[in-house]
């Protein structure tokens, strides 16, 4: 419903109510009113009004009543607290809840996950959608093809029961409360849209945020680890905060800090990277926490050959990998190297 | 039902990481074939550049003669199972074998033969109405691939898909695959990191390490004769025992020296170091555990190749009992009769069958014989 519709209401309005009508904005400014004097005056009282609990407000002598719309906010005044005005105001607040509904909820749940709806009654709102605004949430990011979407959007669906809303042309956004369920766990989700869709889906899992204001954060968290985890993780389809949590830093420092940071150490990275052995080898000592012993029997080296491959890392760069500051100081560089080729 | 052709495959991933090395491999219709090789070796790498899941880096592969590098992975007649089948919870398990064929918009009529030929041959027809919830594990599992035999698919693309069950049903499931590949007649590449599954389904065997193919054989011919130490090692429970000896030729026999010990080889595998230069050289002589034996059980001539050693660990296994024996500096895992009377702590004579032993090269690991 449109400011200039609800002008016409509200005129509409004074015909058969004899009172005080007034259209207001965010800041106070009288769109409309039925008393003409008032039309482009401030309403002071707008600014002290919290419309966080209730879209009904009675305040020094007014009922106010507050319309959302996207990119429309407004506020109904009406002069005079009785039985009847307040009878009118709840009128106004089914009208108004109605246009609202008009505003569906995937919709609403696009605006909130695009951070484009920053509204103080946001809870509120939620409640309107029948969307609880708090508890534990984290967001998916699950990246395919356009032609993959609709199948991927049923299979989402079967599958996690929660809700989802497409935010770019190849990507859906998973609202996913942190419930344990295994069928959310990344792997599965990974191994089944594999199964179904013989596509190599990408999974950004994205923080866990615990109020609405802040699931645009963790989308756009889950987004950037995908965008990262293709270039670090190429091997990986689905990417977490603990995979990616290095490369996040290293590629957030600008680039001539980064070079300045490479050149310090001077450790020939790059002979690590060009030899695969022991690429691997470094690999798989970091997934097995340090440990000699799991290490070798993951990648089934004997332990000696495997000490003898940490011996010859430290001779190219210095880096005791054994040694927890020179392992994150290692792997800061690998990711570092990779870091500066993007740039 | 079809052939592949992999011809010198790699993956190199844009972070430098050589996943997959110069792979070369004919897969014949209607094998059985595994890929096993520890964590990282390639083998799931490789199986997704069959699916197509993953890009070939170089190299090119072939399904029935058709170059199918640059095929989508819906057009190449593959179905894969992974490791994880998490089913649809709110479907029955008629709906959840029909969802992918419903994405695929085949008819109800279609979709309903399919299923019902498929719940045939898993023995799955009673459980159609059944929710996930309400089936077992294996019964869950056998949905699983239910979903993939609807897709009447050329090839079976299976990465570890027995990995989550318990020991029991993973023994099961193991017959379960076998009848299914005989009741098929399709494809099967199946991967594992599992040397037990390995050796008791696949008609042939790739052993991967490093990303680098390490043999390709019938389980049999892996397992007596392993291309190099690494398989020797990976294949085998338990592991093969292995000593680093030293090659000597004394009045026309050759002998295995180690730590003050001497082993005497047998005539013919004498005659094959002697043909193959190994006099005076090191080696790394290879024994399986269940050819070492304790002296009391021997059925060999053991004179010349006998250790002393105290029996630091004992395990029964009901069928066999193992042995883990110190001697000198060395340990070695030896298989005796549950019946042998022997206690953890006490001296123990062992002998080594050296018409069993295994000999590979120093340097570059590879088998001798």
């Amino acid at each position: 419903m449109g400011i200039q519709k609800m002008k016409t209401i509200l005129h509409g309005l004074k015909d058969i109510i004899d009172t005080e009508f007034n259209l207001i904005d965010d800041s106070g400014y009288i769109l409309h009113s039925t008393d003409f004097n008032r039309i482009g005056s401030y309403d002071r009282h707008v600014s002290a009004l919290d419309f966080s609990s209730s879209f009904i407000i009675e305040f020094e002598g007014y009922i106010y009543c507050y319309s959302h719309h996207q990119e429309e906010r407004c506020i109904i005044s009406i002069k005079g607290i009785d039985a009847d005005n307040r009878r009118l105001a709840k009128i106004i607040e089914v009208f108004i809840g109605a246009k609202d509904m008009g505003f569906s909820r995937n919709e609403f749940l696009k605006g909130i996950l695009l951070n484009t709806i920053s509204d103080p009654s946001l809870e509120t709102l939620c409640l309107k959608h029948d969307i609880n605004p708090k508890g534990s949430v984290r967001l998916l990011a699950v990246e395919a093809t356009e032609e993959l979407m609709g199948n991927l959007q049923e299979i989402l669906t079967a599958l996690l029961g929660d809700p989802i809303v497409q935010i770019k042309s190849n990507t859906y956004a998973v609202i996913n409360r942190n419930d344990d369920k295994d069928i959310a766990h990344p792997a599965y989700l990974s191994d089944v849209l594999a199964t179904e869709l013989l596509y190599k889906v990408k999974i950004g899992i994205g923080a866990s945020v615990e109020n609405v204001k802040d699931w645009h954060f963790s989308l756009r968290t889950a987004e950037t680890l995908i965008e990262l985890g293709k270039v670090f993780l190429p091997e990986q389809n689905t990417y977490t905060f603990k995979d990616l949590a290095i490369p996040m830093l290293t590629s957030g420092l600008p680039p001539q800090e980064l070079s300045y940071l490479m050149k310090h150490f001077n450790c020939s990275i790059d002979k690590i990277i060009s030899n695969n052995e022991l690429l691997v080898t470094a690999r798989g000592f970091f997934k097995n926490n340090l440990n000699i012993t799991d290490t070798s029997r993951s990648l089934y080296l004997h332990r000696n050959t495997l000490i003898y491959r940490l011996n010859k890392i430290q001779e190219i760069t210095g880096f005791d990998l054994r040694n927890f500051n020179d392992a994150l100081l290692f792997n800061i560089m690998i990711n570092g190297h990779q870091s500066l080729k993007l740039t | 039902m079809a052939g592949l052709s992999l011809k010198g495959i790699n993956k190199l991933y844009p972070n430098g990481f050589h996943a997959v090395k110069d792979l070369d491999l004919e897969i014949g219709d209607k094998e059985f074939i595994i890929l096993v090789g520890p964590s990282g070796c390639g083998k799931s790498t490789s199986l997704r550049m069959i699916a197509g899941l993953e890009e070939i880096s170089s190299g090119e592969l072939y399904i029935d003669d058709t170059l199918v590098n640059d095929v989508a992975p819906k057009d190449r007649d593959i179905a894969m199972v992974f490791q994880n089948y998490a089913l649809y919870p709110h479907m029955t398990v008629y709906e959840n074998m029909a969802f992918g064929l419903k994405l695929q918009k085949k008819s109800r009529e279609e979709i309903k033969e399919r299923i019902d030929i498929a719940a045939k041959i898993l023995n799955i027809a009673a459980l159609l109405n059944r929710k996930p919830k309400e089936l077992s594990g294996g019964q869950r599992q056998r949905v699983a691939l239910g979903r993939a035999i609807v897709r009447e698919p050329k090839i079976f693309l299976m990465d570890e898909p027995l990995s989550n069950l318990d020991a029991k049903l993973r023994l099961q499931m193991r017959s379960e695959l076998n009848k299914l590949h005989k009741n098929l007649q399709t494809t099967f590449i199946y991967v594992t990191h599992d040397q037990t599954e390995a050796l008791t389904m696949g008609t042939r065997i790739v052993v991967m390490n490093e990303g680098v193919v390490q043999q390709v054989a019938e389980p049999q011919t892996i397992f007596e004769k392993p291309a190099n130490l690494f398989v020797a090692g990976f294949i085998g429970s338990p592991q093969m025992n292995f000593i680093n000896c030293s090659i000597h030729e004394e009045a026309g026999s050759i002998y295995a020296d180690f730590n003050n010990h001497r082993l005497l080889f047998p005539t013919d595998k004498a005659q094959l170091i002697k043909a193959k230069n190994y006099v005076g050289k090191e080696v790394i002589i290879g024994i399986r555990p269940n050819h070492i034996h304790a002296i009391a059980e021997a059925d060999f001539p053991y004179e010349s190749c006998c250790l002393k050693g105290t029996v630091e660990v004992k395990e029964l296994l009901g069928t066999e009992t193992h042995l883990h024996i110190k001697a000198d500096q060395l340990e070695f895992i030896c298989v005796v009769k549950p019946s042998l009377e022997v206690q953890v702590g006490v001296n123990i004579e062992i002998a080594m069958n050296m018409d069993k032993c295994h000999v590979f090269d120093k340097e570059t690991e590879m088998a001798v014989f």
